[in-house]
């Protein structure tokens, strides 16, 4: 054994083999929580027996305490024994000197094979095992052979190894203990002379024959009183996440047959360039743009901690100072003070690492600000380029249906301009209120007055450009008193809304069929007819549906007046020097514009006739405001008056082909998205089962520690995040069951519900076909 | 004929100098006084005495010129509580190019009395037009951010630099005038 003392620098430091044994500033924490709490929970302590710890410090620690009557030590090492009766003995008190103590200089193995009687506390205070020799005093039999020396109230105190550098030989080792019958607590203690030899924090066991547990420890009544240890705290240092847990319940035993902890006790290699402890932070980022991936910060995170750690910062001061002479005095005092600054202080601490990941750190806090201000610009990646975050918003373009215009959900927040479309083609093309251009859209139809006459007087219809090709098809049927006259739509109010040059509004059914929406009236249209199909029966819901989105996007856009007003009150007159001052000039004016048309669009509405809201019996499935589908597959249609119509749609194209070919296209659309909607519910469903799969083993998990922990309600255990009682978690699990249930019942309502309106459509489809 | 001051009379008048702050006229006697046969040692004890009485009236100075260097700071930040339009363009060019720079270039005039009119228009165009400046970078920024839409950052680094520059250069141009013309010439 190669044992050295260093008594440098006021201190009292001891190796063993290389190994730092204690440091004299801080050995107490270590000796203190090794021996007084088993001492404490042993009963009536009076004989105890110290394997290793020969230089007495441990023995101190047990002496201390009140009806020590007898103590046997027993250390291999004659060399420690010897440093302890007098190199160390002021430290521990003169203890081996103590008349209560027996002291052996013996193999521990051969102490028990002779040692008689029992002991109230037994201390294992070896040394960190480097052989397989040395391992055989961590093995299962060693601790077999302990608990026959143990009384019934007694209790074993472990000296182990680093949870935090050897996880596995730490589970390993509690569990080593527990399979030769002790009831095991763990514990760990951070200290610092160990945290700075790179050990980490330090862990021991109490090993006992009746049950011990958490709440041993929080309510450790300790008659001495403790120099350096936190006793009070110790209970929390007891406390180990899950993966703690279940490694400890896991881990293999060490046996004199099996030595399996010998290999656990390689300390964990972290690489040098990956961020240490920073993963929990690096997940933290938000991730809001399609650009801005995890893989994409770890590889800035390794980037970042490679370039620091690879400066030798060492060997840059001497290589400076190899050329010092030709460097200023005072810059060379300076100097002088960094390299020994960096040589005493920097390097004992560790390397430039923990410089790194601070660094690191710092930067990754800048970034994830940055990145919630600005999501397109943070990463140093500029503002331009496709994927703007802001087109998460959902949009879908257009083409989607609602089946009810009235029940459409909550429109989304307002949000600011981010397109184009308000500088260059408004005006041309429809553009919604992000500033996102669409393709134009030119309809033909007669001013509401021709309804007020009592006729439609022959609607014309066509789409100048739409769909690029354009229908094409001009007016037709017209009357002898005028032309329709010819509107464009100038603004995307919603996917299915849209705000036309007058003020009238358009929601597009599917691509043969809109409803128009001109004061209070509501007209069925066709794309391939020139007149309206019907008039229907304006639902004050729908009408409030539209006014109130309609108000919602005024409200955005007097925002964004706002703003630009703002902006251009500084900047406004530097027009003539700046294009993008004027192009900002002419958004403006556009943006004014729309809100002066969606106040005349708002003026336009009218208002709903008086009377109740249509009672339509709910087994109808609705095809628009006006139109439902009957579970006879009879088409019923509402006119103004709210009389309904009933159509066969087997005779329905004889008998109002253009009326069949609007209904027919809608139900396919219809049809296309329910079925959309049943995959999109078995796939939740599927999904439920798996969280429910989950969410049972967690709670058979919670349930057998609860057990095996004698049903004590105080047991904690990691919920997510949290580390709450297993009593609660067992509740939380339950609930989560619960609403799990809750959502599968819902679910399959909706999905049934669904199958059986699209099985409806496909049969009036099919009805409508022949 | 004119009377030839005594050196006491020109110790008193250099006294008198001072007191009143203008310490280049008070050397200029004390030397006329040493000139004049007077005391080396009395001369000594006099500049010590002036110096002192000076450097006492520069730390004052600096005092009140801080005083001064915050007027058009607070009246930008005033004026910052709300956008340009809300205060209609006009009332807020009037504040902005007229009212804070002139009430500046006033204070700086009182403190800085016996400065030349070079020296106090560089000293007011510099403070309020620095003020203007910072009103207007952060305002620009702050209503530029409000607007989602990119913009190139070189154009907005010249058109902003633009606005700041121009109004820098006429707020600082109206405080340094009126600095001038608030000027208070101090007498011999």
């Amino acid at each position: 054994v190669n044992v050295a003392l260093d008594r440098s620098r006021g201190r009292t430091v001891l190796y063993i083999d290389g190994n730092l044994q204690f440091d004299s500033l801080d050995e107490r924490i270590y000796h203190e929580s090794l021996v007084l709490p088993a001492l404490s929970m042993a009963s009536r302590p009076r004989r105890v027996l110290i394997c290793g710890g020969g230089d007495g410090l441990a023995l101190r620690e047990v002496l201390r305490f009140p009806g020590i009557e007898h103590v046997d030590l027993v250390d291999y090492s004659p060399e420690v024994l010897g440093m302890a009766a007098n190199e160390l003995s002021e430290l521990n008190g003169h203890s081996l000197a103590d008349p209560r103590v027996s002291v052996h200089c013996a193999d521990a193995w051969r102490f028990l094979e002779e040692a008689k009687g029992t002991y109230e506390l037994i201390v294992c205070d070896f040394t960190f095992p480097t052989s397989e020799e040395e391992a055989t005093v961590f093995a299962n039999e060693w601790y077999e052979r302990l608990k026959t020396l143990l009384s019934e109230g007694g209790t074993v105190a472990i000296n182990g190894v680093s949870p935090e550098r050897t996880p596995g030989a730490f589970a390993c080792l509690v569990r080593t203990v527990r399979s030769a019958g002790f009831a095991v607590t763990p514990y760990r203690v951070c200290i610092p002379s160990f945290r700075e030899a790179g050990y980490g924090c330090w862990g021991f066991l109490i090993a006992a024959k009746h049950r011990t547990d958490l709440t041993v420890l929080s309510e450790l009544a300790c008659p001495v009183e403790t120099l350096q240890a936190d006793l009070p705290a110790l209970s929390r240092g007891a406390r180990f996440c899950r993966a703690y847990r279940k490694a400890m319940r896991e881990a293999p035993i060490h046996s004199l047959a099996n030595p399996a902890l010998l290999p656990l006790l390689q300390p964990i290699q972290q690489s040098p360039v990956d961020p240490p402890g920073l993963e929990e932070l690096i997940r933290s980022i938000p991730a809001q743009h399609p650009y801005h991936t995890h893989e994409m910060i770890e590889e800035l995170a390794r980037q970042v901690c490679g370039t620091i750690a690879s400066i030798d910062l060492k060997r840059l001061l001497d290589e400076i100072w190899k050329r010092v002479a030709e460097l200023p005095a005072r810059l060379r005092e300076e100097l002088a003070r960094l390299r020994e600054y960096v040589q005493s202080h920097l390097f004992q601490r560790g390397d430039l690492q923990e410089w790194s990941s601070r660094l690191f750190a710092a930067l990754l806090i800048v970034m994830t600000l940055a990145n919630s201000l600005a999501p397109d610009n943070a990463f140093g990646k500029g503002a331009h380029g496709i994927g703007h975050s802001s087109f998460s918003r959902g949009f879908a373009g257009e083409g989607a249906m609602h089946g009810s215009f009235a029940s459409h959900p909550p429109y989304a927040e307002p949000s600011a301009i981010s397109g184009s479309g308000f500088r260059s083609s408004f005006g041309q093309t429809p553009v919604d209120i992000y500033g996102q251009p669409y393709r134009s859209r030119t309809y033909f139809y007669y001013h509401s007055s021709y309804y007020d006459g009592g006729y439609y007087g022959g609607g014309g219809y066509g789409g100048g450009a739409y769909g690029g090709g354009g229908y094409g098809n001009g007016p037709q049927n017209q009357q002898s008193n005028g032309n329709p006259d010819t509107h464009q739509a100038l603004f995307v109010a919603d996917d299915d809304l849209l705000v036309m040059d007058n003020g009238d509004v358009v929601i597009t059914l599917s691509d043969d069929g809109f409803l128009l929406v001109q004061g209070d009236h509501l007209a069925l249209m066709s794309q391939a007819s020139t007149k309206p199909i019907t008039e229907l029966y304006l639902q004050p819901t729908l009408l409030e549906a539209v006014r109130q989105q309609i108000l919602d996007q005024q409200a955005t856009a007097r925002g964004e007046i706002g703003t630009r007003r703002d902006w251009l009150s500084w900047v406004g007159w530097t027009e003539s020097l700046f294009p993008q001052v004027r192009q900002d000039q002419v958004e403006l004016t556009n943006l004014r514009t729309l809100d002066r048309k969606l106040s005349s669009c708002l003026n336009n509405l009218g208002q709903a006739k008086p009377g109740d809201p249509l009672d339509v019996p709910s087994d109808r499935v609705e095809m628009f405001v006006g139109g439902y589908l009957a579970p006879d597959l009879s088409i019923e249609l509402y006119d103004p008056s709210g009389k309904k119509t009933s159509y066969n749609p087997s005779r329905l194209s004889k008998e109002n082909p253009a009326l069949a070919k609007v209904i027919r296209s809608v139900l396919t659309k219809m049809s296309s998205e329910l079925q959309a909607d049943v995959k999109s519910n078995d796939h939740d469903l599927q999904q439920l089962d798996q969280d429910e799969a989950s969410t049972n083993r967690d709670l058979a998990e919670y349930n057998q520690i609860y057990a095996s922990n004698g049903y004590d309600p105080s047991y904690t255990v990691d919920y997510g995040t949290d580390e709450i009682y297993v009593t609660d978690a067992i509740a939380r699990t339950n609930q989560d069951l619960a609403d799990i249930a809750q959502q599968r019942a819902q679910l399959q309502t909706d999905r049934t519900n669904a199958v059986t309106d699209q099985t409806r459509m496909s049969l009036a489809l099919d009805q409508l076909a022949l | 004929m004119a009377q030839v001051p005594q050196p006491n009379q020109e110790l008193a008048v250099a006294h008198a100098c001072a007191e009143r702050g203008d310490f280049d006229q008070a050397f200029h006697h004390l030397e006329i006084a040493a000139l004049q046969g007077v005391n080396p040692g009395r001369i000594a004890r006099e500049r010590v005495w002036i110096e002192s009485i000076q450097r006492s009236h520069d730390r004052a100075r600096a005092e009140h010129l801080a005083l001064v260097v915050a007027i058009p700071f607070l009246g930008y930040l005033f004026l910052s509580v709300a956008e340009p339009p809300a205060y209609g363009t006009v009332v807020w060019a009037g504040l902005a190019f007229l009212l804070v720079p002139v009430v500046s270039g006033f204070a700086l005039s009182r403190v800085l009395a016996g400065f030349t009119r070079t020296a106090l228009f560089l000293r007011g165009f510099g403070i309020v037009g620095g003020a203007m400046a910072c009103y207007t970078v952060f305002n620009i920024v702050l209503t530029r951010t409000r607007i989602a839409e990119a913009i190139d950052p070189g154009a907005l680094f010249m058109i902003g630099g633009t606005v700041v520059l121009a109004f820098a250069i006429g707020a600082g141009l109206v405080a340094g005038v009126f600095s001038m013309v608030f000027a208070r010439k101090v007498s011999a």
